[in-house]
């Protein structure tokens, strides 16, 4: 077996990577930022290019799905192994999910499911990995002699952060997420506003269960589309994937304000963020962090890490959540169906129920330093040992 | 020993009656209240008054809860013991339940947790019973099959019980409403709607409803809670039942015994409204799946038709509540369903394995038998009563 290892700028790679030596897979690589996943003709000439001038090539590999490479493959008869961690996928041309050369591992049950029983074959599930040896001290330090070495930025961030600015007692890193409900609300009567409202403050009120899905009929979506080919002239509509995921980032983005919100009184909170809140005034809001670089350090020195997940992804075990395991870092994380079935909540992690059990936790995890540790030693041991690159990568290749 | 019992005409006095009569415990009946539905609360107290001077009780009983009782009781320092079979009991919102000879027993551990702080000595929260001697009196009695059916139901439709009526409230209210009641339809065991309705909406949909319920004086006043359970609660309920018995009745044949119109679900047998002494259990015992859709209201607790369909040797399929496995174990004493989709192929299953339903219907009976009877209930009760 030969792999062409497709690389873009995302997770995991370099795991990937590093588990690919380890086991002695023979591989090369094929680096290229898309400018659009579903048409970009100037990356199918190379992709071809580099297939023909390689033939030895058997297998492609990626994270997350092309449907450009799933194409190219298919007509060459090359299979495509992809781990996807996008949930929902971001692309439209979902006609290459049913290429018979796919092998497609969904980090998340349902979305799988999902899939499976639209009638497409060669769909899976698959945990995500993280790799604790990247995000150590030394292999931070390799990372910055590696790019120093290329004479690339040590932190792919405008800012660097002091040392000493990454202590705090709750930390978050990611989007607060300025969703399209508001806008997609204004051309809606007022019914269908107040409906809107209702169903997405029912799913912000449940977790772990997951209602936008069947809530998002074709009637409702009718109705709701009357409304915006009125307003656009018959040139705008949503489909349900749109509504949905408008839907689930609104959802996602209350619940992180709403958290951070209330935690911005009672302890010392940094936010790592592309985004800024005027409510957050009290918050330490520090801008991005370089994934590979600053993330693990802001693990590691916050008391408590917290996940909020993007609540479309229904079952599965996000990457943050492993990365701030990975780094040793002690996580406080809403509930997800998977988590179940490899953590134990209170002796590897924590799980909060809603925002005020969140408060609370939080208050008393600040309070129990030996417990805490304790803890994020735990969530460690069972992220090397459970989700470690080298099991996932010996799976996804079938070796 | 003596009891003084003040009835109203709930199904389940006879039942607490013979209990009672088991544990030698004698019982004087006061019957004004089931004949007359709108007593005052002077005629009430003046009938109490000769009946406690007339002779010495150990403790006043009723199903649900009466104020006026409890307050008379309080008076003459006799105990008050209840037992809460429904849901709402608006009568629980009286400032009447702090009294300390009260001894509220409630079925639902939802109510529990609203109630028990106002009264934390005195209130317990206690499942309810079923009288398997009863039911077998009147199925040995009967072994015509005139109440055979694959698929039945007793009780209402809730259409009529529906008294929520948003028509002159704003477009947003209407919407909002609607949005949570569609997604409270898909949840089973978790009613969330008191979370995701605020004092102001709910003062405000009550204020576009004329002729809405209103507290009392001396009563605790909780609109939101009115507004969310008794309004809405009963709203998602018949609209619940539409949609289930509509979905079933295109595929089995499907009975029910209720004193709603059923006109717009016209596959849907209509038998009219079932004595409860006398036929339920006929029915409960000779069909093949019964069906359980407890009424949203009733937030967490199991409903009485759960322990009867039990207690009758019925086979029963009901919507999942978050009490059910505390109380019983699903797929061995009965089964549950989590959505409408779920409940019919549950329904296919087991019409496809009499056996097995057999099997279910038998370990429930047993089950019930030995740890749910109102014998068994009421000495919980009175040892809690008086510890």
């Amino acid at each position: 077996m030969h792999i062409l290892f497709f690389q873009w700028n995302a997770f995991m790679q370099k795991g990937i990577e590093t588990a690919f030596n380890r086991l002695n897979i023979s591989y090369e690589k094929f680096f290229y930022i898309f400018s659009d996943w579903d048409y970009d003709d100037k990356f199918c000439k190379l992709f071809n290019d580099k297939l023909n001038s390689s033939p030895d090539i058997d297998v492609v590999f990626s994270v997350n799905f092309s449907p450009l490479i799933s194409d190219i493959c298919n007509a060459r008869g090359i299979i495509y192994i992809s781990w996807i961690y996008d949930a929902p996928l971001h692309i439209r041309k979902t006609v290459s999910l049913m290429n018979s050369v796919n092998r497609m591992y969904f980090f998340d049950r349902i979305q799988a499911e999902h899939y499976q029983k639209q009638g497409i074959l060669n769909v899976h599930h698959m945990p995500l990995a993280s790799d604790t040896y990247i995000f150590s001290d030394e292999g931070i330090n390799e990372t910055i002699n590696n790019r120093l070495s290329k004479k690339e930025p040590v932190f792919f961030n405008p800012t660097s952060i002091a040392d000493n600015d990454y202590h705090c007692d709750v930390s978050f890193i990611g989007k607060l997420y300025k969703s399209d409900y508001a806008y997609l609300c204004t051309p809606l009567n007022q019914y269908y506003r107040g409906y809107l409202e209702g169903i997405l403050n029912a799913q912000q009120n449940i977790y772990g269960a997951y209602l936008l899905d069947e809530l998002l009929t074709d009637t409702l979506l009718e109705e709701l589309n009357s409304f915006y080919l009125k307003a656009s002239k018959g040139t705008f509509s949503v489909t349900k994937e749109e509504l949905e995921f408008a839907l689930a980032c609104e959802i996602t983005s209350r619940e992180r304000v709403t958290a951070l919100a209330l935690l911005q009184n009672r302890c010392h909170v940094n936010l790592y963020s592309g985004d800024k809140d005027e409510r957050l005034t009290h918050i330490n809001q520090l801008g991005y962090v370089d994934y590979y670089t600053q993330m693990p350090k802001v693990f590691r020195n916050s008391k408590i890490n917290l996940n909020i997940s993007l609540k479309i992804i229904q079952s599965g075990i996000p990457l943050r959540i492993l990365d701030i395991l990975a780094s040793g870092g002690f996580l406080i994380t809403n509930y997800q169906p998977e988590l179940l079935e490899y953590f134990e909540p209170g002796i590897d992690l924590i799980i909060y129920e809603d925002i005020p059990d969140l408060i609370l936790k939080v208050q008393y995890y600040l309070a129990n330093d030996d417990e805490r540790n304790i803890i994020a030693q735990n969530g460690y041991n069972k992220v090397s040992s459970l989700f470690n690159f080298d099991d996932k990568v010996r799976q996804l290749l079938s070796i | 020993m003596k009891i003084l019992f003040y009835r109203y005409g709930s199904i389940c006095e006879e039942d607490v009656i013979e209990a009672f009569k088991e544990y030698g415990i004698d019982t004087n009946e006061i019957l004004e209240e089931v004949y007359n539905k709108h007593l005052l609360p002077g005629d009430c107290v003046r009938i109490l008054n000769s009946a406690l001077n007339k002779e010495n009780y150990s403790f006043v009983f009723s199903i649900n809860f009466f104020p006026t009782v409890s307050d008379v009781c309080n008076i003459y320092h006799i105990p008050y013991l209840c037992l809460i079979v429904d849901s709402p009991v608006l009568e629980l919102y009286s400032e009447s339940i702090r009294n300390s000879y009260n001894r509220i027993f409630l079925f639902d551990k939802a109510l529990y947790n609203e109630f028990h702080p106002y009264n934390p000595d005195c209130i317990f929260h206690i499942p309810l019973a079923t009288n398997v001697r009863r039911w077998n009196r009147v199925i040995e009695a009967d072994t015509s099959d005139r109440f055979s059916s694959e698929v039945s139901f007793v009780g209402s439709l809730y259409t009529e019980k529906s008294p929520l009526n948003l028509d002159n409230a704003p477009d947003y209210i209407k919407g909002y409403v609607d949005g949570l009641i569609e997604a409270q339809l898909k949840i089973y065991g978790y009613y969330f709607i008191d979370n995701l309705l605020t004092e102001e909406l709910s003062n405000e949909i009550l204020n576009q409803m004329p002729g809405h319920y209103v507290f009392p004086d001396k009563y605790r006043i909780d609109n939101r809670g009115l507004v969310s359970q008794l309004y809405i609660g009963s709203k998602i309920s018949a609209e619940e039942r539409l949609r289930v018995f509509h979905r079933l009745s295109q595929k089995y044949d499907v009975d029910i015994y209720t004193g709603s119109d059923t006109t717009s679900l016209p596959k849907l047998h209509n038998r009219g409204l079932a004595k409860t002494h006398t036929e339920m259990p006929l029915i409960f015992n000779h069909t093949k799946v019964n069906l359980n859709i407890t009424s949203k209201p009733i937030r967490s607790g199991i409903p009485l038709r759960v322990f009867d369909v039990l207690g009758c040797s019925g086979f029963l399929i009901t919507n999942y509540q978050s009490e059910l496995p505390e109380l019983f174990s699903i797929g061995e004493h009965l089964e549950a369903y989590e959505s409408i989709e779920d409940l019919d192929n549950k329904i296919q299953f087991y019409l496809e394995h009499p056996e097995l339903r057999k099997e279910i219907a038998r370990n429930g009976y047993e089950y019930v038998k030995s740890n749910h009877t109102y014998t068994v209930r009421i000495g919980q009760m009175i040892s809690l009563a008086f510890k």
